[in-house]
């Protein structure tokens, strides 16, 4: 076509456009097709519901615009001349923030489809959801238009490395200083990429929300009943008046959506759509305790079935890759000397702790060489209490002897004005929300390790004393429920949940100073926050990559646990939540905790030392059990020592090992062929060190 | 029906945390009571034989974390259930008036077929405490046993062992019943349930 600039005979105006985006059609580069992403407007009184959003492959364009698209890309938003942040210049072109077009360009209006050439488009009126995925060092952002026909349009990745528009916009940004996305879906972490600018732009002709229960998933223009589908367990109170529900016609749903035991993509489908049935909605409103339910089986539904979905259960192509890489029985996977290194050692004794610093308290040696030894050997009962605060982060590992001395009053001053202000706080002692927390800790506190020496019942306990919870005679229990309390206030969001008591008792135990332990629980509990939330979310995260791990790492012993409907690993949940604690003697706790708090491979090392334990008894439950209860009755009743702490970390360090290798090799694999991601972000995240951490969001309330 | 199918009754018992339900089942299955049991974390089951006019049986009892929030992992092992142990604490008002909730979220989760015939028994537990610290009494008791459709009622001190045996017989029958009942088969709790939603349809609440 040879159109006149000016003429806008079958042309639409764009509002927006990038360049090099792509379909990955194939595992191989070659299949991908390279196009633009554009949203453009077809007259001027084409309404915002109107307007398209296209893909339109490069292949089919004419040659004048892909020169306007390309123009477009770079200075369509945000004009030719360069923006600084020092030279406000009244004639400069107009600026980035308003992302509207800055001078009117137009293409031939893109088609909605075409048979040959892969390209699509929606309305915004007509485009119900995208899912939104951020781009990692291993792959490349993308967005997923969903319409509301329920059509699901291929992913579009953003190859920002080759895209001349989205390196302009990106050194902008730099100059403004804010590198960070602003569509940012984890919480301000996620660098600048391709789609933002794309949503920010949508954000301007639709209402964009994210999903409640899916922060990763932006819903368009969407009404009351769309996100009170996905409305999280936690956001709603409990309804008082649910009895009515069950002689009602209601009750009939529900039971339907218990009736899923077999998880299929269909089936999440159907619940969706029930969703959308007007009697459903009848119920959401005159009962809102059965929406909760519903959302809470619908999350649990779908999370099902992304998980038989995403079977990590390596296929032979994968099985084969590996053993060419890593050898048959991946035997190079694991050396004779990673097996040495994983043998475990003496616990660090006290002379060779104190060789590690200078005279100023200063480290000689590396952090990750202390770790490595602390990792491998556990630390000697008479050390503890000065290593666990440095493991803890109390301490930061380079502070002078001097630079200690001061932090240390500074945390007593903190920890004394924390505690004063509620025990002196007389209104805030009379509240429902204390009183019913101070009840819950004292209920716990009087059941915390009564078998552990320093907190035993006390000559003079009466078991008269045992109806009044509030009377704690034995003076350590006395100083948990100071320390609990005090957490309970700092961290006033979360508040006091079952399983603190038991977090907090080894530090006690171990460290004693009162100020000392109570930081160290907070810190603590930074990274143990994730399994106490209300929503419960933490936990079925674990669950669910401990679930990804086991098919990885222990394929036949989980189509096993399948067939005993235990693959949900329920019995892993007391583990998890107090870090093994109630499986394994007390003194031998304290040995696995400090060897979890070094972070040395991975901070959420746990995990493999579950899958170890899966590992360590594969055979015996392959061999003798076949029901879900008796799977957890077997777990429950484990009754381990020392011995099998250190043979379950050396098979934990082995495997996490493997690991790492067999995932290194697959990156390679789909990172030369550009194919989809068979490691989920969930597992490749148990490669990092930081700490995962997960705040409760929601004020604490009476439960 | 088969006899030869070895029985396993199903029980789950609720309530709120401190009630005194791992008290309970353990004075029931093991005869001891101890001031050292932890607050129970996920969920645990303990087994007894019993013979039941003149029938063996297993019963198995499920033990639960007492704080709501932990309630959501319920759904899996809730399923299978053949009566439902409702428990709260005399001297502990709050653990009475949850109580409902506590059945409610149990019928839920649970996927119950017949909620209106499916057995619930409710104990009040720790009735060894002086009578001044006790904040519920019988009558009110008996109150709640009403409105919660006329479920059978028993006062218990787990740690005197009082009522024990005599509440987890009537949990047992109740189960053993409830278990009978299941094998009837699909087409007699379908015509339940068309009852039920022709009832539900002339409802104009």
């Amino acid at each position: 076509m040879t159109d006149h600039v000016t003429s806008t005979a079958g042309k639409s105006q764009l509002l927006y456009a990038k360049s090099k985006v792509f379909l990955h059609l194939t595992k191989h580069k070659t299949g991908n097709v390279e196009g633009f992403l554009t949203i453009t407007k077809r007259t001027a009184s084409t309404s915002n519901k109107e307007l398209a959003i296209n893909f339109i492959p490069k292949s089919i364009l004419n040659s004048e615009d892909v020169k306007t698209l390309e123009w477009f890309d770079l200075y369509g938003l945000d004009g030719e001349k360069e923006y600084s942040p020092y030279h406000e210049d009244a004639n400069q072109t107009k600026q980035s923030s308003s992302n509207e077009p800055v001078k009117k360009a137009y293409i031939t209006r893109p088609s909605n489809s075409s048979s040959t050439a892969y390209a699509f488009g929606v309305t915004i009126g007509s485009l119900y959801s995208i899912a939104v995925r951020p781009p990692s060092i291993h792959w490349k952002g993308s967005i997923i238009l969903h319409s509301t026909l329920g059509e699901r349009l291929p992913p579009i990745f953003f190859h920002d490395d080759e895209c001349p528009g989205f390196k302009r916009e990106l050194s902008r940004k730099r100059k403004q200083f804010q590198p960070f996305s602003e569509n940012n879906l984890k919480g301000g972490e996620i660098p600048y990429w391709g789609g933002d600018r794309f949503i920010t732009v949508l954000r301007k002709y639709a209402a964009v929300e994210a999903n409640p229960a899916e922060k990763t998933i932006l819903m368009i223009n969407p009404t009351p009943s769309d996100l009170s589908t996905f409305i999280p367990q936690d956001a709603i109170e409990r309804s008082n008046d649910k009895t009515s529900l069950f002689g009602q016609g209601k009750w009939k749903l529900l039971t339907t959506m218990a009736k899923l035991t077999n998880f299929t993509k269909n089936k999440v489908n159907e619940v969706a759509q029930n969703f959308e049935q007007p009697e459903v909605k009848a119920i959401s409103e005159d009962f809102e305790s059965a929406r909760v339910y519903l959302a809470k089986w619908a999350l649990s539904i779908e999370e099902e079935a992304n998980r038989t979905r995403s079977k990590l259960i390596l296929n032979d192509d994968y099985k084969s890759l590996l053993i060419e890489k890593l050898g048959k029985d991946f035997s190079s996977l694991v050396t004779p000397q990673d097996i040495n290194n994983a043998s475990r050692k003496d616990p660090l004794k006290k002379a060779e702790w104190d060789s590690y610093f200078d005279t100023n308290g200063l480290p000689k040696i590396t952090i990750q060489e202390i770790k490595d030894r602390i990792f491998h050997g556990g630390v000697d009962p008479e050390i503890r209490p000065q290593v666990w605060p440095y493991l803890l982060q109390v301490y930061p590992w380079d502070v002078s002897t001097q630079e200690k001395h001061s932090l240390e009053i500074t945390l007593q001053e903190q920890y004394l004005d924390l505690k004063t202000c509620w025990q002196t706080d007389i209104n805030k002692r009379e509240t429902d929300l204390f009183k019913d927390q101070k009840f819950r800790i004292e209920k716990d506190i009087n059941r915390t390790d009564r078998d552990i020496s320093i907190f035993k019942r006390l000559p003079e306990e009466t078991s008269d004393d045992n109806e009044d919870v509030s009377v704690i005679k034995n003076p350590n229990l006395n100083t948990l429920r100071t320390i609990l309390i005090t957490y309970n206030e700092l961290n006033a969001n979360l508040g006091y949940v079952q399983g603190m008591n038991d977090l907090l008792s080894p530090l006690y135990y171990v460290i004693r100073d009162e100020t000392i332990v109570f930081w160290s629980f907070v810190k603590f509990m930074d990274r143990m926050e994730r399994n106490f939330v209300r929503d419960q979310s933490g936990m079925r995260l674990q669950m669910k990559t401990l679930n990804e791990l086991t098919q990885f790492m222990l394929p036949e012993f989980y189509l096993h646990l399948e067939k005993c409907e235990s693959n949900n690993l329920f019995f892993f949940f007391r583990m998890l939540l107090v870090w093994f604690k109630r499986e394994f003697p007390y003194e031998t706790i304290l040995k696995l905790w400090e060897i979890f708090w070094t972070d040395y491979y991975s901070s959420q090392f746990h995990l493999f030392f579950a899958l170890a334990l899966l590992d360590k008894h594969s055979n015996t439950i392959i061999n003798n059990l076949s029901r879900f209860d008796e799977v957890l009755k077997y777990f429950n009743d484990l009754s381990m020592t020392e011995n099998d702490v250190d043979d379950l970390l050396m098979r934990a360090e082995l495997l996490f090992l493997k690991f790492r290798s067999m995932v290194n090799v697959i990156d390679i694999k789909e990172r030369y062929e550009g194919s989809a991601q068979l490691i989920s972000s969930d597992l490749r995240d148990l490669i990092g060190t930081e700490l995962v951490i997960q705040k409760e969001n929601e004020p604490c309330s009476v439960e | 029906m088969s006899s030869k199918k070895k029985t396993i009754l199903k029980v789950i018992i609720l309530g709120d945390s401190g009630v005194g339900k791992t008290s309970l089942m353990q004075q029931f299955v093991n005869r001891k009571f101890s001031q050292q049991y932890k607050a129970t974390i996920g969920a645990d089951f303990l087994t007894k034989e019993l013979v039941i006019d003149n029938k063996n049986v297993t019963i198995q009892l499920w033990d639960t974390a007492g704080q709501e929030r932990f309630q959501s992992l319920g759904v899996a092992f809730y399923r299978g259930a053949d009566c439902c142990v409702l428990v709260y604490d005399v001297t502990n008002n709050k653990s009475y008036d949850n109580v409902v909730s506590w059945k409610d979220e149990f019928l839920v989760q649970a996927n119950i077929k017949n909620p209106e015939t499916f057995p619930f028994i409710l104990i009040g537990n720790k009735i060894d405490v002086e009578e001044n610290k006790r904040q519920i009494n019988n009558k009110k008791a008996q109150q709640l046993c009403a409105q919660l459709g006329n479920i059978p009622y028993f006062e218990t001190s787990a740690k005197e062992a009082v009522n024990i045996d005599q509440a987890f017989d009537v949990v047992a029958r109740n189960a053993l019943q409830q278990e009978e009942s299941l094998d009837f088969g699909d087409d007699y709790t379908d015509a339940i349930n068309i009852h039920l939603d022709g009832e539900s349809s002339t409802c104009g609440c």
